[in-house]
């Protein structure tokens, strides 16, 4: 306990030592390769060693070329004290594989160590097309007669055929001596035809302790339908002996495909991983224990990446033969049944019948298409449902594919759902099958007449529920109550009253407008102005004077008198556009003279103006009636002038 | 003063209101209950009679257009039925007897025919069809209204309120409204529908009985007249046909 103490400090110790070491250590980054000339598809391992660095390492990534693909397979770390010196050294793993033959150049592989870009140098890779070399290819799996008379009888959807456990297929293969470990793809038949199902079985044969691992890359189906069958639970892998040499065997992917279209495919294979146990190290008593156990294995044993990959596989698909096709045929391929069923055979108008129709067997299912119902008079046709089941077993795939259609008779009386087929290929007897539903006779009793939705998405479970309906229709009855008018209803009343209101509103408006106008016009023109509305002043004076003119006090008779020379004045300044404060009898009479008023009644205004002065200044009374004529005075005066 | 201004006003507005009391109580007309109780008699000839003659002192009543359609249709007139429903329907257009029975008796013609005109021509016929002549005269005139009040009020006030902003929209909207206006006076005066009345109708090529058969009609169908001659009426369908159809067969709604 104390001398690891004492280790335990000296170590530590150590450490702090050595770290000026390290620090004046310098990278180097090398390659090894385990071979320089491959063929197609056999593996190059390829390490990258960085040593002299201490941290900071990132995992160098190889670039990307057409001839090979590469598969990382791992990182360790290795720290080595020699002669007082230490070096850690880290290595990355990978696998390349080679895609096609020729002479590369790989370019340099860049390696970030410490936020520094090194280099590789370039390296040269000779690949050769042997293909006796490679694993076992397809085109020495079975012949299409042979594989198809291996074929499992198809059995009730999810019972797995009484054979298909008990009597696997065993394929024939050729085994690569040359290689512990290979991959093996099986097709049960090269030749087939549209949706004609063919199982695709990926197997890997050892020699030595290994372990399914995965895909790492999975195969391309281009152009097929692909159902995966999966590995049974239960699944061991068996001993086989090929070529006197003992395999233990293990079906690591098993598919049914369903080509799509016809032609000739080849099928990528992917590339699988396993890991075999690795020589060097002893193996330990977990190893012993678990070493046949495929897909385990023990934790504990230290493992090799192995990438396994085979020949692409030819699969020829041909096209249906012209002779003897139905009508109905839709591209299926395969063994089926077909079986229909109706809910009821008597139903009220609108109601629905379900009928139901299910094709059962083995095929590309899911590809199934309803089988055609021609159009039925005063039936309403709704697609309403369809569902596919699929039984996945060893021997392959079988299927049933449900539909349902509702039908709507719109019209009392009797409907024949007529008799549909379904016509398919079948490959086994070389020709085409028909299976025929029988017609069914539907009695469609009266009832109410609803209006049918276009389609039945979006309709709850209710979507049948009986609805309060008219039971007939006619017209509806007279109208008793309401009061007669002679003309129109009350719109026609108010527009009477808008049209009139409307009318009168316009006059008035016009009116208003045209004033407005002139207002405007003669607010520009004194003169216009003060002439136009001279004699309307005048007459307000007029008006005046009458209401004076009945008075008998003296104080009004004088106020009288001095208005009516006011008012006269007003008159004559507004018409000749001058100022009424300043203007003298002499202008009146030269400008009235100039107007063609006549001696006699300028000497009447004379006297006028002379009576208003001396009543005015001197007191003397005058009868009434002379004021009388004075305002007739001034009132010819105005009528003589507008004349003018 | 003020205070008999505006009683003179208020009497003037009441005056321009007094047709709306001007309709008469059924039992005040004579002839109406004689008309009623023959329908609900079953005696639909008098019944017949008596509407018309009612119809003749009130054109414009839409339940008598409605009762009389009724009395056509047990009649076993259809023809005679849609057309008095359809000149119902123009006075008032949103009644929904009126409409039920138009439908319903429509429904019950043997042929159809495709509406091929534009759609926004049939959205446009549909909207106007869903408001009377008066109606649509109705917002032209209140428009105009609110736009001489404000003019009105700007000349006297001699003021510039704010309202007086409106003016200018108020006046667009009147000009818009005429638009309406002007479709109504298209389709009650310038092309106006007409329903055949007779079982059947046969539409030539030229207003003559020498002139080939183009088509024909049948009771209940509603065409548009796009010209008259003696007795000849040039008719277009909504399918796009046309042709001369002799009057006779032919009520102008």
């Amino acid at each position: 306990m104390v001398k690891r103490t004492y280790l335990l400090i000296a170590l530590l110790l150590t450490g702090c030592f050595l770290k000026p070491v390290f620090a004046g250590d310098q990278v180097r980054v090398t390659t090894v390769f385990d071979k320089r000339t491959v063929n197609v598809a056999e593996e190059i391992k390829l390490t990258i060693r960085i040593a002299g660095a201490q941290t900071n390492i990132l995992r160098p990534r190889i670039p990307s070329v057409d001839f090979l693909e590469s598969y990382y397979t791992g990182r360790t770390n290795q720290f080595t004290f020699i002669n007082g010196r230490s070096e850690n050294t880290t290595a990355f793993s990978y696998v390349l594989v080679p895609k096609k033959p020729g002479k590369f150049k790989l370019p340099p592989i860049e390696v970030e160590v410490d936020n520094q870009i090194f280099r590789t140098d370039p390296i040269e890779i000779e690949i050769r097309d042997d293909s006796s070399a490679t694993s076992p290819s397809a085109a020495q799996a079975p012949p299409f007669a042979q594989a198809s008379s291996q074929s499992a009888t198809a059995p009730p959807l999810g019972q797995v055929p009484a054979g298909s456990v008990q009597k696997p297929y065993t394929p024939t293969v050729t085994p690569d001596t040359e290689k512990d470990i290979f991959l093996n793809i099986f097709a049960d038949k090269h030749e087939a035809y549209p949706n004609e199902q063919i199982l695709l079985t990926y197997s890997v044969y050892t020699r030595v302790s290994a372990r399914a691992e995965q895909f790492e890359k999975d195969p391309n189906m281009g152009g097929f339908w692909v159902e995966e069958i999966p590995i049974e639970k239960d699944y061991q892998p068996e001993k086989v002996i090929l070529e006197g040499l003992q395999y233990l065997k293990a079906d690591v992917k098993r598919l049914a495909v369903f080509p799509t279209t016809t032609g000739t495919f080849e099928i990528d294979p992917g590339v699988f991983r396993a890991t075999i146990k690795k020589e060097s190290r002893p193996s330990s008593l977990f190893d012993d224990f678990f070493d046949e156990s495929f897909f385990g294995g023990s934790f504990f044993t230290q493992r090799e990446p192995k990438l396994l990959t085979t020949k692409p596989l030819k699969l020829v698909v041909r096209p249906f033969p012209q002779q003897g096709k139905p009508a109905d045929f839709s591209n299926m391929a395969g063994q089926f049944e077909m079986r229909s069923s109706v809910d009821k055979k008597v139903v009220k108008q609108n109601e629905p019948v379900i009928l139901s129709l299910v094709i059962e067997g083995e095929g590309n299912i899911e590809m199934i298409e309803r089988p055609k119902i021609s159009e039925l008079r005063d039936v309403k046709i709704y697609d309403s449902d369809s569902s596919t089941e699929l039984a996945k077993y060893r021997g392959g795939v079988r299927g049933r594919k449900s539909f349902e259609v509702t039908l709507i008779p719109t019209a009392a009386g009797e409907f024949e759902i007529p008799p549909f087929t379904f016509s398919y290929f079948d490959p086994r007897k070389g020709s085409y099958q028909t299976l025929r539903a029988p017609a069914y006779q539907i009695r469609v009793t009266p009832g109410p007449a609803v209006p049918l939705p276009e389609t039945l998405n979006n309709l709850g479970p209710g979507a049948f529920k009986k609805k309060i309906e008219r039971e007939s229709r006619d017209i509806h009855f007279i109208k008793e109550g309401s009061p007669l008018r002679e003309t129109g209803g009350l719109a026609a009343d108010i527009e009477r009253g808008f049209l009139a209101i409307n009318g009168i509103l316009s006059l008035v408006g016009l009116f208003f407008f045209i004033r407005r106008r002139q207002e405007d016009r003669l607010d520009k023109n004194v003169a216009l102005k003060r002439n136009r509305y001279a004699a309307q002043n005048a007459r307000k004076g007029i008006s005046l004077l009458k209401k004076m003119r009945v008075s008998h006090k003296p104080e009004d008779i004088k106020k009288f008198f001095e208005e009516a020379p006011r008012v006269m004045n007003g008159y004559f300044a507004d018409k000749f556009n001058v100022s009424a404060q300043g203007l003298m009898f002499y202008d009146i009479e030269k400008r009235l003279a100039e107007k063609g008023l006549s001696g006699a009644q300028i000497e009447s205004l004379r006297a006028f103006y002379e009576t208003c002065d001396l009543v005015r200044f001197t007191s003397s009374g005058i009868a009434d009636a002379r004021r009388e004529e004075l305002i007739k005075v001034i009132q010819t005066m105005i009528d003589f002038l507008e004349k003018k | 003063m003020m205070l008999g201004k505006r009683i003179a006003l208020c009497l003037f507005l009441a005056g321009l209101s007094l047709p709306c009391w001007a309709a008469e109580s059924p039992s005040r007309v004579s002839g109406l209950s004689k008309a009623v109780e023959a329908y609900k008699q079953g005696d639909f000839e008098t019944a017949r009679a008596a509407y018309e003659a009612l119809l003749e002192k009130y054109p414009d009543s839409a339940d008598l257009h409605y009762n009389l359609g009724n009395v056509y249709f047990k009649l076993g007139k259809p023809g005679k039925a849609l057309l008095e429903y359809e000149r119902a329907k123009k006075v008032q257009p949103r009644d929904y007897d009126i409409r039920e029975n138009l439908a319903y008796v429509q429904g019950l013609i043997e042929y159809k025919m495709d509406d091929k005109r534009n759609w926004y021509l049939i959205q446009w016929s549909w909207l106007m069809g869903l408001v009377s002549w008066n109606e649509v005269v109705f917002f032209p005139l209140g428009l105009y209204f609110a736009w001489i009040m404000l003019l009105m009020i700007r000349f006297a006030t001699k003021k510039d309120f704010k309202i007086f902003a409106l003016g200018k929209p108020v006046f667009a909207l009147f000009l818009l409204s005429l638009m309406p206006l002007a479709w109504k006076y298209w389709d009650h005066n310038l092309f106006r529908e007409a329903v055949v009345v007779l079982p059947k109708a046969e539409v030539r090529y030229g207003p003559s009985q020498s002139d080939k058969v183009a088509f024909r009609l049948v009771e209940g169908l509603k065409v548009r007249v796009q010209q008259a001659r003696e007795d000849w009426f040039l008719v277009g369908l909504v399918n796009g046909d046309s042709g001369w159809c002799e009057k006779k067969n032919l009520e102008i709604i």
